[in-house]
């Protein structure tokens, strides 16, 4: 469903030496998977996603999107995704409503089933009361929610979420995990970037870890743990960076 | 490009801009307000303050020693009231009194002489009642001067008409309807500019660097939606934004002088009598044809300028001293005396505010509303090709970095086989303006000369320059790779068979629309150069001209658009993109034809060979036809055929149509269809 082979992104910022964002990732996730990205701020996961959203274009390197490759047909790549991340925000000057019929409309859904979609989704999050309000009034809580049904409007096989739950309350963050497990369960690919260990100790089939643009690992919880000799993902990541830091690669 | 998206991306901008009060001030709240407060208010402030001066009473003191002949005078006329003062002088220029008349002499003694009286009179030029009391007192005294005369004159046995043989009366008749128009032309282009820039302004800001600050961008780039799409829904939102203000600026402006510029103009006695002042319905028509590239070019630019911000204060920055740039051509359009020549018809913006003033004071040319039209066009297009590119660049719309975040560096450009649409029509612009400005300047001043430097050095090194820096692969963008012995004889029936109805045509047109005759000697000359040899002329008028705007038209233009547009779309409009780059109303249809003939031939043959032939053919038959260096029998023969008013007898018409028929069709038969690819 995701699948990407050596993605690499260098930026030339200016009057300085080019930065590599991304350095060779290679890595994919299956139909009902939950994949984890982990690493520090910074690390690259908002890059590396954006790639795969096709927001930005590889230096080099490819990626696959439900079978279509995303530099040969970025538009088409678009319609299989759902992309969440932190600069993806709402219109303030829309409501809810008005939001969702409009993102309807860009993903080409015809009108009626925007509005079922519409309805289906605000009774699932709990969006009734404040689906007619403007954004700009909304809390975080239910901003977020509203993203996600953005997201999740036009039934996506792709879902790419980056740090869906940062700056979140305990209930609003139980109810996006439980549609992401809901969402697996339905036989979504779900990538999945977070800086939480915990968050992805739960809720993920397998992980990588990443680190100053690379991928330092890649399996699930279990390998990663019999591979750094430790028992949570917190002492795995740490020391994985620390060897990474003293093997200069 | 999905019209569905470009639609909802229009209305939702269009939505989210209405429910914003800036824009609503701006666009509504100003035009509607403005005009009538603004007119009702200066006019009868003016009103106000000239009957009040008409109305009031002069304050004169006289110096003239005890003599009172002066005096009485004065008291005789009307609304004039003497006092007297310890010191005039310091009066008059304390406001005290409005005007102070000296007399030196005793009147009594030089009147009884024969003499002449010098009577001063001192008023205060800053002070309008001074003005007024000046006024009086010359007329006034004028009148008495001339019943002193006719009393001397009489002593004398002597009329008054003896001694003025002339009399002379000066009549304003200028009809009140052009008064307006002067006063309007003056005003009115400065003013729309100004609005179309305000109503771009907020709209432009707000829907590029205002949506990234609020970071809603990537939630739009992560939709399907194209960033063309995005590019066209943002930009129709921001034009109609800025027409829409352009428009009921025009309406409010347009309505407050019909219902109170002519009362005004009566009260203040400018015109000679009380006419209805009309808005031409035409000109009006024409004013908003008008509006609609400059309310293109000016959105365009705004958003290709804020785009580069990443916040709403940022941009604000940028465009600000950008809209202040604009409106120095608009104050240009105001001057007396500034004409819409043949330069200024290409000088963005300073010409749609000169052919405003024309319109309005009802002078302008057919031809000038064409370049004008079409130079505004093109800036507006090329403004809009800006945009989309900016677009395109992520570190532009993704900018984390501060500061304006552009590179140009060619090693960034990934390379590719052929242009995009942009590539095709910013060259295409590009050109036409570079024609303009260093091409017909040249061919002013060496016309030969003038020609190969605007074909080399103007079209064929821009086209292959940009081609180059831009990466794309100049065999393949340029249709160089093929050549068939058999397509090129096929293009050289289509070329001679063309040439044959293009003459037909050409009699037809002329009928229709007539070249005017300085033009159409311009052309004849250039062809009749007698002193140079034929060789140099078939050089520069046909090779040259058929090289170099076929890689600019039947290459990069071409190559640019066929994959974007039908067959049935694009042989028209890269034809009539030639047509128009003639420079002349005149010449579009011919042109514009020929170039379609030209665009089926190479799109059809992939080879731009083909097109240089027929090209080159066609204009060499010109030059040899007009410059009657053909054998004697032949010319001869020529004029004949063409003799009749009618043209070309009907067997040659059909024997050319037949031969066009068989060319095209043997080159439809015998090519592959270019949109199926080579391997089908």
């Amino acid at each position: 469903m995701i699948r990407t082979e050596r993605l690499r992104k260098v930026y030339f910022p200016p009057r300085s030496k080019p930065v590599e964002g991304v350095k060779n990732a290679t890595f994919s996730v299956e139909p009902g998977e939950i994949f984890g990205l982990l690493g520090p701020n910074g690390a690259g996961k908002t890059t590396l996603l954006r790639m795969l959203g096709t927001i930005i274009v590889p230096t080099s390197g490819y990626c696959w999107i439900a079978g279509v490759r995303t530099d040969q047909n970025p538009d088409a790549v678009r319609q299989h995704i759902g992309f969440l991340s932190g600069n993806t925000k709402l219109y303030g000057r829309l409501t809810a409503r008005e939001e969702l019929r409009y993102f309807g409309d860009l993903h080409g859904l015809p009108k009626d089933r925007i509005r079922q979609r519409t309805e289906e989704l605000a009774e699932i999050l709990g969006m009734g009361e404040f689906i007619d309000r403007r954004c700009d009034t909304l809390s975080t809580g239910q901003s977020q929610k509203v993203s996600i049904a953005r997201v999740l409007l036009h039934d996506p096989e792709v879902l790419i979420l980056d740090e869906p739950t940062t700056g979140l309350d305990i209930m609003t963050c139980q109810t996006i995990l439980s549609f992401i497990r809901n969402a697996k369960h339905y036989g979504r690919s779900i990538l999945f970037s977070t800086h939480y260990m915990t968050e992805a100790e739960i809720l993920c089939d397998r992980l990588a870890f990443i680190y100053s643009g690379e991928i330092l690992a890649t399996g699930t919880k279990e390998s990663l743990y019999e591979k750094t000799d430790t028992t949570n993902l917190t002492d795995a990541f740490v020391r994985l960076v620390n060897a990474a830091n003293t093997v200069p690669s | 490009m999905k019209m569905r998206t470009v639609r909802a991306i229009f209305f939702k901008e269009l939505m989210v801009m209405l429910r914003d009060k800036r824009t609503l001030v701006a666009m509504i709240g100003i035009p509607v307000v403005l005009y009538p407060v603004l007119l009702v208010v200066t006019s009868q402030v003016a009103l106000m303050h000239i009957s009040h001066v008409e109305e009031s009473t002069s304050r004169i003191a006289i110096k003239a020693g005890q003599d009172p002949t002066v005096a009485h005078w004065i008291d005789a006329l009307p609304r004039m009231k003497l006092v007297s003062m310890e010191k005039p002088e310091a009066a008059l220029l304390d406001g005290e009194v409005d005007a102070v008349v000296v007399v030196k002499q005793r009147a009594e003694e030089v009147l009884e002489r024969g003499g002449s009286l010098l009577i001063v009179i001192q008023y205060d030029s800053t002070v309008p009642q001074s003005r007024e009391a000046a006024h009086r007192l010359s007329e006034g005294l004028r009148t008495t001067q001339t019943r002193l005369l006719e009393d001397r004159l009489a002593k004398a046995g002597i009329t008054l008409d003896f001694v003025t043989p002339l009399k002379l009366q000066e009549m304003n008749v200028a009809p009140a309807a052009r008064i307006v128009g002067t006063l309007l032309a003056a005003m009115l282009p400065m003013i729309m500019v100004l609005m179309v820039g305000i109503g771009a302004f907020y709209p432009a800001v707000d829907l590029t660097a205002g949506e990234k600050e609020r970071g809603t961008f990537e939630t739009l780039l992560s939709t399907p939606a194209t960033k063309f799409e995005i590019v066209c829904g943002k930009f129709l939102t921001v034009f109609c934004i800025s027409m829409l203000t352009g428009l009921l600026n025009l309406a409010s402006m347009a309505m407050t002088f019909i219902f109170h510029l002519s009362d005004l103009l009566t009260r203040l006695q400018v015109g000679p009598e009380k006419a209805p002042v009309q808005f031409p319905l035409g000109t009006a028509l024409l004013m908003t044809l008008l509006l609609i590239p400059l309310a293109l070019f000016v959105s365009a630019l705004m958003m290709s300028v804020a785009v580069l911000a990443r916040t709403f204060k940022e941009a604000q920055n940028y465009v600000t001293p950008f809209f202040l740039l604009i409106t120095i051509p608009a104050g240009l359009a105001g001057m007396p005396g500034l004409e819409l020549n043949s330069v200024l018809q290409f000088v963005p913006i300073v010409n749609i505010g000169l052919l405003f003033r024309d319109l309005l004071t009802d002078r302008a040319k057919l031809e000038a509303v064409f370049s004008v039209l079409l130079s505004t066009s093109a800036f507006a297009l090329l403004a809009l090709v800006c945009a989309t590119w900016l677009f395109q660049r992520e570190d532009v719309i993704l900018s984390e970095e501060k500061g304006v975040p552009l590179t140009l560096r060619r090693s960034r450009i990934a390379p590719r086989g052929e242009p995009t649409v942009g590539m095709a029509m910013t060259l295409y612009t590009l050109i036409l303006l570079l024609i303009f400005y260093v091409g017909v300047y040249a061919q002013s001043k060496h016309m030969l000369g003038g020609l190969l430097i605007t074909e080399w050095l103007v079209i064929a090194l821009p086209t292959v320059a940009l081609l180059w820096y831009l990466r794309v692969d100049l065999l393949s963008a340029l249709h160089l790779r093929a050549f068939r012995i058999d397509g090129a004889l096929a293009t050289a029936v289509i070329a001679l068979s063309w040439l044959v109805l293009a003459f037909q045509l050409g009699l037809w047109h002329s009928n229709v629309l007539p070249m005017p005759e300085d033009m159409a000697k311009q052309y004849l000359q250039l062809i009749h150069l007698e002193d140079t040899s034929l060789v140099v002329l078939l050089a520069v008028i046909a090779v040259s001209p058929a090289i170099c705007e076929e890689i600019l038209f039947r290459g990069a233009i071409l190559s640019g658009l066929e994959k974007r547009l039908p067959a049935w779309l694009l042989i028209p409009v890269v034809g009539l993109l030639f047509g128009a780059f003639h420079l002349s109303i005149y010449r579009v249809l011919l042109t514009g034809l020929t170039g379609m003939v030209l665009t089926y031939v190479v799109w059809r043959t992939r080879s731009l060979w083909n097109g240089i032939l027929l090209h080159c053919l066609f204009n060499a038959s010109a030059v040899l036809m007009a410059s009657e260096r053909l054998p004697e029998k032949l010319l001869t023969g020529l004029r004949n055929l063409s003799a009749a008013q009618a043209g070309l007898p009907w067997w040659l018409i059909g024997l050319a149509a037949s031969a066009m028929s068989a060319g095209i069709g043997y080159l439809h038969l015998r090519f592959p269809d270019p949109n199926r690819g080579p391997s089908e």
